[in-house]
Formats: structure tokens, C-alpha cells, sequence
């Protein structure tokens, strides 16, 4: 039997990206979603939502553009697309919870067939990641 | 008016006490008070109860706490995968941790800011985040009761400070500086600049000088990812 090549993290970002519609705001959770930004369809504008508290977050910071005052959910330096917005924390997480936002692109640990979803906490490990709890309870509004 | 200014971090953090609850601002390696918890973690003011969305970057940020075994109980969301000093106290038993979501986290500390006694939210049901809380249906919804998070003490990082206390915040080096100087009984402040009194006009100050009550100036300090 032959095995299929797997797709590259960056392969599978590109392909997410295409999930996305123009206008929408969307945000991107830990991992591979974190780098679909990099890989939006040309002509098209998305909103990209951070927890952190900005709303617009362009593509990655180059080599010697990062300003550390500007990151994304992992610490990565990002920019800012024209009609961008900062705002605090509580205000990031009211647009999850409250359903403002269109498309939620999660990392998870593991999904069963089902879409069953392990993504804030690992059994062996007593202490986890309770960032991304909330997504499951109320998820964005999905157009 | 008593001046908010002090003249250094260590006479800016002098009276807090052993056992102190302290929130400490600070997300992703921006907005991090963390002249304010070098000179903390140099005093060795110890059994502290600590609020903040991770543990620490190594020893950068609160991890230097850890390190020295200052920290008995932190209430975070990511004590994630650089909090090393954080996790090898807790695999001891040396710490304690409450999880909690980070929106719920604001959000308790945002409940303590207003005075508001709790609220009910569907976020958490059915996980061990629902452990112990009472469960109620709203809206046709399970939803836990949540309560506020109190603080004697926020440590913050601004951008700008007046004389007064009224503070701006530099891009996303706002995150949670602003919902925790609300939320604490006594908020310090480090401040990359201080300016004087109505320097920065009303309507672009972030926090209100209502909620600020000890300003120090310090040159943002950062620790590598």
C-alpha cells in the first residue's frame, strides 16, 4: 500500500484560506489556523480577530518590521490592514462569546470523525490551556 | 491630591505585603509590567496569589515568581508551554492553579470592577471548569454561575501616564492592563512615559486616572519569545 503524501502545514493553511468570503471576520486559533493569513485568496478582504485584542491583523511582520507591542494569539510580531481596530481583552472575547464574529478556524489536539473536538487540556497533564474553551460553547456565526 | 508619582520601582511596590492577591497585566510577551515584577521578585515578597493569563516565559515575566517560589496560587488560562518554572513547582505540588477560559477570566475580573456579585454563562458546562459551581437553565441554556475575581493589587504597563493617572496603552500592549487596574483595590502603574496633566486629550485616554493609584516611569523591558 502506498502511502499519501501528507500536506504540509502551509498546504493546508492555503487550502483553509480559501474557506474564507470577503468582508468576513474571522478568527484564528493556535497552530495551523495561525497561518492562514499568509495565504489569503487574492481580492478578497478578511478581518482577522485576535484575542489579544485586535481586530484586522494582516499578514505576518517581515525580518526587521516586527514590532513586539503587535502580535498574534502565539507571540508571533504581526501587521495591521488598513481599518484596523485594538481594543482589550474582555472586548476580544465578547466578540467570540456574544457571536459577532462569522468564522472561528480552531487548533485542536485531536477531532474524531464525528467533529468531536480535544483542544484545551491533555489528560496526562494537569495543568492546560483554558484560552480556547470557550469557542465550543458558543460557536461564531457561521454565514 | 497626593501625587500618584514615585520616584522608583522599588518604592512603587515597597508596601505590598506577603500573601498579597496581585493581577499582573500583560499578553503574548506585550504590555507586561516587568520592571514592577523584578523589583517584586528582588524584595521576595512571597505567598502571593497571582492573577495573570499565563505563568511566565522561563524567567521572563512571572516566571522569575516561580522560580523563587514567591507564587503559591495562580488563577490563569495559559500556563503554557515556556511556563517551565510554573510547572515544575505545580508537578511538586508546590503551587496551586485555577483555570479558568480567558474570556471568563476577564470577565470575572470585570464583575469584581463593577460590583457585581457573579453571572451565569454556558461557557464551561459539562467540564471540570463547571466543578462545584451552581447550574441553572437561562434561556434554554445550562449555564454555571461565575464569581467575580478580586485583587488587592494590579501591576500594569502604559504607554503613557498624566500626572494624574489617566492612561493610554501602545497597540496590543492594552489586552488585560486596562480591565485589571478596574478590577483591583490599588493599581500600579510602570509607565513608559509621564506627561504632564491634560497632555493627553480626554477622549484618547483609555483608563481613567479614577482607577490609577501609584505611577512609577520605567523604560519597557521584554523578554524574548
Amino acid at each position: 500500500m502506498t502511502e499519501k503524501a501528507r500536506l504540509t502545514r502551509e498546504q493546508i493553511a492555503h487550502r483553509a484560506a480559501r474557506e474564507l468570503h470577503d468582508g468576513a471576520y474571522v478568527n484564528l486559533g493556535w497552530g495551523i489556523p495561525n497561518l492562514i493569513a499568509d495565504y489569503l485568496p487574492k481580492g478578497i478582504t478578511v478581518y482577522f480577530h485576535s484575542e489579544n485584542g485586535i481586530l484586522g491583523m494582516g499578514r505576518r511582520a517581515k525580518p526587521g518590521e516586527e514590532d513586539f507591542d503587535l502580535v498574534d494569539a502565539m507571540k508571533v510580531p504581526v501587521t495591521l490592514i488598513p481599518g484596523a481596530s485594538i481594543f482589550h481583552q474582555a472586548d476580544a472575547h465578547l466578540m467570540t462569546r456574544g457571536g459577532h464574529l462569522d468564522i472561528a478556524v480552531l487548533g485542536g489536539f485531536q477531532v474524531s470523525e464525528k467533529g468531536d473536538l480535544a483542544n484545551w487540556k491533555f489528560p496526562a497533564r494537569k495543568a492546560a490551556a483554558a484560552s480556547v474553551a470557550q469557542w465550543t460553547s458558543r460557536p461564531a456565526r457561521k454565514n | 491630591m497626593k501625587p500618584k508619582i514615585v520616584n522608583s520601582l522599588d518604592a512603587a511596590i515597597a508596601d505590598i505585603p506577603d500573601g498579597a492577591r496581585i493581577m499582573f497585566g500583560g499578553f503574548g510577551g506585550a504590555g507586561f509590567p516587568n520592571n514592577l515584577i523584578q523589583a517584586l521578585s528582588k524584595r521576595g515578597v512571597k505567598d502571593i496569589t497571582a492573577i495573570s493569563n499565563n505563568c511566565g516565559t522561563r524567567e521572563g515575566e512571572l516566571g522569575v515568581m516561580f522560580k523563587n517560589g514567591q507564587v503559591k496560587h495562580v488563577i490563569c488560562s495559559f500556563p503554557g508551554p515556556h511556563a517551565n518554572y510554573f510547572q515544575e513547582r505545580f508537578a511538586k505540588g508546590e503551587v496551586t492553579c485555577e483555570l479558568v477560559p480567558q474570556g471568563i477570566l476577564c470577565e470575572r475580573m470585570r464583575a469584581a470592577a463593577a460590583g457585581l456579585q457573579g453571572f451565569y454563562t454556558a461557557v464551561g458546562v459539562g467540564t471540570e471548569v463547571a466543578i462545584g459551581k451552581e447550574e441553572r437553565v437561562l434561556d434554554g441554556k445550562r449555564c454555571i454561575l461565575e464569581l467575580p475575581i478580586h485583587a488587592d493589587y494590579a501591576l500594569i504597563k502604559a504607554q503613557k501616564a498624566d500626572e494624574l493617572g489617566n492612561l493610554t496603552y501602545r497597540l496590543a500592549a492594552r489586552n488585560f492592563n486596562p480591565i485589571m487596574a478596574k478590577a483591583a483595590k490599588f493599581t500600579i502603574v510602570e509607565a513608559e512615559e509621564i506627561v504632564p496633566v491634560g497632555a493627553i486629550p480626554p477622549e484618547d485616554v483609555i483608563t481613567p486616572a479614577i482607577f490609577v493609584h501609584r505611577i512609577v516611569h520605567a523604560k519597557g523591558m521584554r523578554f524574548a519569545g
